[in-house]
């Protein structure tokens, strides 16, 4: 079966459980390639993990001028080859959800790569294992994708260049505005 | 991989090759004319070697090319040798070649095993790769001047003189077996590595992992073998062992630029990297205003991008998500998702979301 | 798979991964009361403990681990360890053999004690560890050493609770129902708890409600990541729940939105509740409380309106001068509405401490012997004696509870072992406590990392981590777990059990210690707790790990326990009904004033564990949260020209420290919110109210008021 990481992030509790757990992964020489980020500081207290979206046409191998990113066969896009990847950060750039990092004194680029080392083993990853909201979760693609349990992203349409992500975003139910943060809101008393 | 294929003229690759390798062999050419003295001095032993070696250049310089006409690389090579016309900038350049190739200085900072394991290789290697080369291409040579002395020729100039005992000779002379064993030390560690570390590292351990080790070791072992024949067992098995050497020295030409050993070439693109970072304007995050590349690299990923049918603008804008620094494009994916609006404060801009999943500027967003 | 117990949790089907030349301990976390189940990965080579995998098939998480969770494991190898006993030597501590320091507690204790008398040497222990090292603290006190003065944090922590259940139900088991209860909940009601970072491992259980329809109500003063994603967020000013509770009250009653069946034949003191909520409308508990009239209507309606629903509290609702009073009056709610016995109705608190519910039902309590007896009851300690083999005159009376020993060192007690605990920094006014341990004779304290309490000790001895030891845990919802460790103690540390049982061999003592593993003390507890309450007598280590844990009360060897409590609407008390107490709104100890304008309120952020000790030292827990600092509403912040990120001095009556502002909506206009994790000048402990709860005894830790000042200085130093 080929899983995904789906993404629900008005559960994340911003407890960043996931950025520590991926420091455990075997492949990964304790260094975290997941993101908590806060998504309006003062105004609320949302947060939103981000793991590679693993792009069908990945934007960062394309840039990468040393062709130092590969894919591998199941579509996980892997860290760069540490013996090619120069350390020149195009691919943090070109990146357009902001997702590889370049340890500037080791000289490599490191990112998510699905916990390779687990899902090659039909394991979920570490940050979708460790996860104590479900925000992370890793589910059968297929599934996902054609019958989701709510709005989700995984087309992206930019300006007419289409991108299209193995993970899956879940979108914040804004409809009835149930959960989670409300532009402008603070608390009413 | 799906990617879009090149859209430059499709022949401008063939031509640009052909061109190259033209160039490359007419050097070829000249270099062992002159330094075989007009085809005097010529190792008929080594002919094996030279056609292979030959070969091998020609498919690098293919190689290469391919690899230089790619959008991003040939920018950044471009921007490299643009800034080496300044002292400042070729002075980086040559410190740069010294930390990162001579010494290797960011593999010591990954591990210390790797950096002893990878020196071993890498220079074990390339010093052999000197000597062969300057001996196939016949741009060194002996020549026994007197009894007991050599003269080392080299592009048909003899630069000095030695005792044919004289420590510096035996030095010279068995120096591939000094770098073979270097490099058996290299690999070895490497292997005991693959087998103790098992699969740490990911991208380290798919396809052409174990063969590119067992080469250079085969190498290693059957120059040195012709050594230990040649020395202590009178010449036995001499030819065998000969003929297995140019094997596999045959087969490592060939395979050098499509596997594990391509990086070498592009680790010289490497050097041009740190000036690349530091010799130019800074940019701030469109966003958050935070410092967190150059104007120009920027431009260069853009335009890199654009060529791969790959740009991601920010719709009725002109600015594109590498505008901003990492973080603010993370978070204004989500800040789209709950339908809240963006402000760009560097770029006095507010966005909203546009309905397909990407960002665009909201009405009357320009403030 | 696995037993039916387990049926509706959240655990996984995918295997933990093995890598070669380690092996796996799977064990449970030591944070806090959710238990966690939890793989260690031991380096079989040299034992040393390299990291953690997730354990998938336990049912309460299911491999899911907050961040303490994932990096509780690199305690183990810290280099901050103590491995050497430490003597105090002019005034420093300094290594020293364990002879010497064993030499120097016996005759030190034998001395104060033949001055003082037996109850001037005290106890004041912890509750985070194993059940089997609470029951023997209990048992060293009162026979070991003989003293009356055993007390424990807990009492800072789960005293309320324990006493507001008990005065309502009968009894004290932290959630009344299995944890997978949650999910078939039609309304949640959470009050004082910012569950998603205290016990995030809830969550999945309310987002399993949540999937299936279920309203959320929250009380907090703070727009938490809990109250974020709730139908209505009660903002209540801090210490007014009871006026909140009757005002929901209020609304029930008046729309008719109670179980009328249940409370006749279930409950008692009705009427006297009826009357006194009467005067509670929703416009004057809005006026007490703080927040909106239509908000309270619309959450009482949700609530009264459910089928099924849970109130759930935490340290919110219990830290307070009248704690008591505010945990019977939620659990009024559903007392009133019938919502008990059933798959998704009930009552439950959400336990803190590790063993925040074993560490209070077998005997470290002062007030308390083996399973939940009391030690004034004349059969429970004619029980007890016998099962200990003394006689019954030997066991000491109730003695001092936590805070009031604090305030008697120096004076009635003279020396004091301290376990497992930190009171320098979990204590109201710190400063005070550091001057009380000071005065005392001889003081010493057991622990694996040095603790701003430890610094003071004249003996420090060196304990293990959690993970080097074997025994049990009882979580947040009565199940009790089994804890397994790897086999070492690095360089002289001693297990904490062991240890004790040394001391009172030492003291002469020793034919009443003779454990040789925490199975052995385990199976004595078992026989002590049998006919109390936390009955733990049919629950055996091999009963544990086949069931992955067993709910207590277990009575007998054929039991497999009591996932869900009053399944028959039988309360504990004599006839079986439950009592409904009517409390009328007294409101907090210490009022704003017009020097000390704004309340204090305090509280924990899921980075760090209660005073810190442990998870400042844990680099990356650290890092994501380095320091305290005072949360701020923008309003307020204008009021006195504060900006995001300047230096703030907070001060009340008691003290005062200096703090970065981090200005935020998410809090009230008049409060500050400030975490707890720190110590020395970073304790916000310096500040808050010592009031005691008077049947509790848990200080008012939820409310004080205090004054702001803008400073231009810096912070001073910062040291996590
Ligand atoms: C002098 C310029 C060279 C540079 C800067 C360079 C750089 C690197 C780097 C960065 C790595 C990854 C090391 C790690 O992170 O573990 C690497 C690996 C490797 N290099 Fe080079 N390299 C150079 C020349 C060579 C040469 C000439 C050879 C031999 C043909 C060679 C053979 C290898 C091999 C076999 C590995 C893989 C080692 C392993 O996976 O354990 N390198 N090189
Ligand atoms: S999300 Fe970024 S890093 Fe991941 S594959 Fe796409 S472009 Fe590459
Ligand atoms: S940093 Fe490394 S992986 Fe990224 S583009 Fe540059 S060379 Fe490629
Ligand atoms: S929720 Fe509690 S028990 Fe679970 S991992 Fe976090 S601290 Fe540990």
């Amino acid at each position: 079966m080929d899983k995904v990481l789906y993404i629900d992030y008005e559960r994340c509790i911003g407890c960043r459980a996931c950025v520590i757990g991926c420091e455990e992964c075997s492949g990964h020489d304790h260094l975290s390639r997941m993101f908590v980020d806060e998504l309006n500081p003062g105004e609320t207290v949302a947060t939103s993990p981000t793991p590679c979206m693993h792009c069908v046409t990945p934007a960062c191998a394309e840039s990468c001028p040393v062709q130092a990113i590969s894919i591998a066969a199941d579509g996980t896009v892997l860290s760069a080859s540490m013996e090619k990847c120069i350390g020149c950060k195009n691919c943090t750039y070109a990146c357009p959800f902001g997702i590889p990092k370049v340890d500037d004194v080791k000289k490599v680029m490191y990112k998510c790569d699905m916990c390779y080392d687990r899902t090659s083993k039909g394991r979920p990853p570490m940050c979708a294992s460790v996860c104590p909201t479900d925000t992370i979760r890793f589910v059968d693609q297929s599934d996902l994708k054609n019958d989701p349990p709510k709005p989700v992203q995984f087309k992206w349409d930019f300006g007419g260049t289409i991108i299209e992500t193995r993970t899956v975003i879940g979108l914040p139910d804004t409809e009835e505005n149930r959960f989670g943060y409300r532009e402008g809101d603070g608390v009413q008393s | 991989m799906n990617f879009y294929p090149y859209e430059e003229d499709s022949l401008l690759f063939s031509k640009i090759s052909a061109r190259n390798v033209f160039i490359v062999l007419v050097i070829l050419f000249f270099s062992v004319y002159i330094g075989s003295e007009q085809f005097g001095y010529f190792d008929m032993a080594l002919y094996g070697y030279l056609w292979a070696t030959i070969l091998c250049f020609v498919l690098l310089t293919i190689r290469i090319t391919s690899w230089t006409l790619r959008p991003p690389t040939r920018r950044l090579w471009k921007q490299g040798i643009k800034m080496m016309f300044s002292a400042k900038g070729l002075a980086f350049v040559l410190k740069t070649l010294y930390t990162n190739i001579g010494e290797q200085k960011f593999i010591r900072k990954r591990s210390m095993y790797r950096w002893a394991q990878h020196m071993f290789i890498s220079w074990g290697v390339l010093f052999s790769f000197a000597i062969t080369f300057a001996l196939v291409l016949n741009w060194l040579h002996f020549e026994l001047v007197e009894p007991k002395t050599y003269a080392a020729v080299v592009f048909g100039i003899p630069l000095f003189r030695m005792g044919v005992d004289s420590p510096l000779a035996i030095a010279i002379y068995h120096g591939l077996n000094w770098t073979g064993i270097a490099t058996i030390i290299g690999c070895g560690m490497a292997l005991y590595r693959r087998v103790t570390d098992e699969k740490k590292l990911v991208e380290q351990s798919k396809e052409y992992d174990f063969f590119p080790l067992f080469l250079l070791i085969a190498i290693s072992i059957t120059g040195s073998l012709l050594t230990v024949s040649a020395l202590w067992m009178e010449g036995a098995f001499y030819l065998g062992i000969g003929l297995a050497h140019q094997v596999t020295v045959i087969i490592f030409l060939l395979y050098f630029p499509f596997s594990k050993f391509w990086h070498l070439p592009l680790r010289f693109l490497a050097v041009m990297v740190p000036v690349y970072h530091s010799m130019a304007e800074q940019k701030p995050c469109a966003r958050c205003g935070r410092e967190y590349a150059t104007v120009t690299q920027i431009k260069d990923v853009q335009l890199a991008l654009e060529k791969r049918h790959l740009s991601v603008p920010i719709e009725h804008t002109n600015l594109h998500f590498s505008d901003m620094c990492a973080e603010c494009r993370r978070v204004s994916h989500r800040l789209g998702g709950y339908g809240a609006k963006i402000e760009l404060g560097q770029a006095h801009l507010i966005l909203e979301p546009t309905g397909r999943n990407g960002l665009q500027l909201k009405k009357g967003g320009k403030q | 798979m696995g037993h039916a117990q387990n049926k509706d949790y959240s655990q996984r089907d995918y295997d933990a991964i093995l890598r070669d030349g380690e092996e796996l301990i799977s064990t449970h976390c030591c944070f806090c009361g959710m238990q966690c189940g939890m793989n260690i990965r031991v380096r079989k080579e040299d034992q040393s403990v390299v990291g953690v995998e997730p354990r998938y098939d336990f049912p309460m998480n299911g491999g899911r681990l907050c961040p303490k969770g994932v990096a509780a494991y690199r305690q183990a190898e810290h280099q901050e360890r103590i491995l050497h006993p430490l003597i105090r030597k002019n005034g420093k501590l300094e290594q020293a053999t364990w002879d010497e320091a064993m030499d120097l507690i016996v005759s030190k204790i034998q001395e104060i004690q033949g001055k003082y008398g037996k109850d001037a040497f005290g106890i004041y222990s912890g509750s985070s560890m194993t059940n089997e090292k609470c029951y023997l603290m209990g048992k060293f006190a009162r026979i070991g050493l003989g003293t009356k003065n055993i007390d424990y944090n807990g009492r800072y922590c789960m005293s309320s609770a324990s006493v507001g259940f008990n005065q309502s139900l009968g009894l004290d088991r932290g959630g009344t129902n299995p944890w997978s209860d949650i999910k078939f909940a039609d309304v949640l009601l959470i009050a004082g708890s910012n569950t998603a970072e205290c016990h995030p491992l809830s969550m999945p259980y309310i987002w399993g409600a949540r999937d299936r329809g279920a309203k959320l109500i929250v009380v907090d003063p703070r727009q938490t990541k809990t109250a974020l994603v709730a139908d209505v967020h009660l903002n209540i000013r801090p210490g007014t729940d009871v006026a909140l509770v009757n005002g929901l009250l209020h609304v029930m009653i008046k729309e008719d939105l109670i179980d009328k069946d249940f409370i006749t034949n279930h409950t008692t003191g009705f009427e006297e509740l009826k009357e006194l909520v009467h005067s509670y409308n929703p416009a004057y508990v809005s006026e007490i409380t703080g927040t909106a009239a239509d908000k309270i209507i619309t959450a009482a309606r949700i609530f009264g309106q459910a089928k099924n629903g849970f109130a759930m509290f935490a340290r919110g609702v219990e830290q307070h001068a009248t704690g008591t009073d505010a945990v019977s009056n939620y659990v009024n709610l559903c007392l009133v509405t019938g919502k008990f016995g059933r798959k998704g109705s009930g009552v439950a608190t959400f336990t803190g401490q590790g063993n925040g519910q074993g560490g209070r039902e077998h005997g470290q309590k002062t007030d308390q012997l083996p399973g939940f007896r009391k030690i004034t009851d004349p059969k429970a300690r004619e029980y007890i004696a016998g099962v200990w083999g003394v006689d019954e005159s030997e066991l000491p009376g109730p003695g001092l509870s936590a805070f009031e020993m604090l305030q008697s060192l120096g004076k009635e007690i003279k020396g004091l072992l301290l376990v497992c605990s930190n009171p320098i920094v979990s204590s109201p006014t710190v400063g005070d406590v550091g001057e009380y341990l000071k005065s005392l004779d001889f003081f010493v304290c057991m622990d694996f990392f040095l603790s701003e309490s430890a610094e003071l000790a004249d003996v420090v001895l060196p304990s293990t981590v959690w993970i080097e030891d074997n025994g049990t845990m009882t979580n947040v919802e009565g199940r009790v777990l089994r804890v397994k460790g790897v086999d070492r103690t690095p360089g002289e540390s001693k297990r904490d059990w062991k240890v004790i049982c040394d001391i009172a061999e030492r003291l002469g003592r020793g034919q009443y210690f003779q454990f040789n593993s925490p199975e052995d003390i385990f199976n004595e507890l078992r026989v002590a707790s049998k006919g109390g309450i936390a009955d733990y007598y049919g629950i055996t280590y091999e009963k544990l790990d086949k069931m992955q844990g067993v709910f207590w009360p277990c009575p007998t060897e054929e039991s497999e326990g009591m996932p869900r409590l009053f399944e028959d609407l039988t309360f504990n008390f004599p006839d079986g009904k439950a009592r409904i107490l009517a409390f009328e709104y007294k409101g907090p100890n210490e009022r704003t004033s017009k020097e000390y304008p704004i309340i204090l309120t305090t509280g924990r952020v899921v980075y760090h564990y209660l005073s810190g000790n442990q998870t400042r030292r844990i680099d990356t827990l650290r890092n994501f949260c380095p320091d305290p600092y005072v949360e701020i509403h923008p309003k307020l912040a204008e009021q006195y020209n504060i900006s995001n990120g300047e230096t703030v001095k907070v001060s009340s009556p008691r003290g005062s420290i200096e703090l970065v502002a981090k200005i935020t909506k998410i809090t009230r206009e008049d409060m500050v919110f400030v975490p707890y994790h720190w110590g020395k000048s970073l304790a916000i402990n310096h500040l808050t109210n010592p009031a005691l709860e008077p049947k509790s005894k848990i200080p008012e830790f939820k409310v004080c008021a205090v004054k702001l000042e803008k400073i231009a200085s810096s912070a001073g130093e910062m040291h996590g």
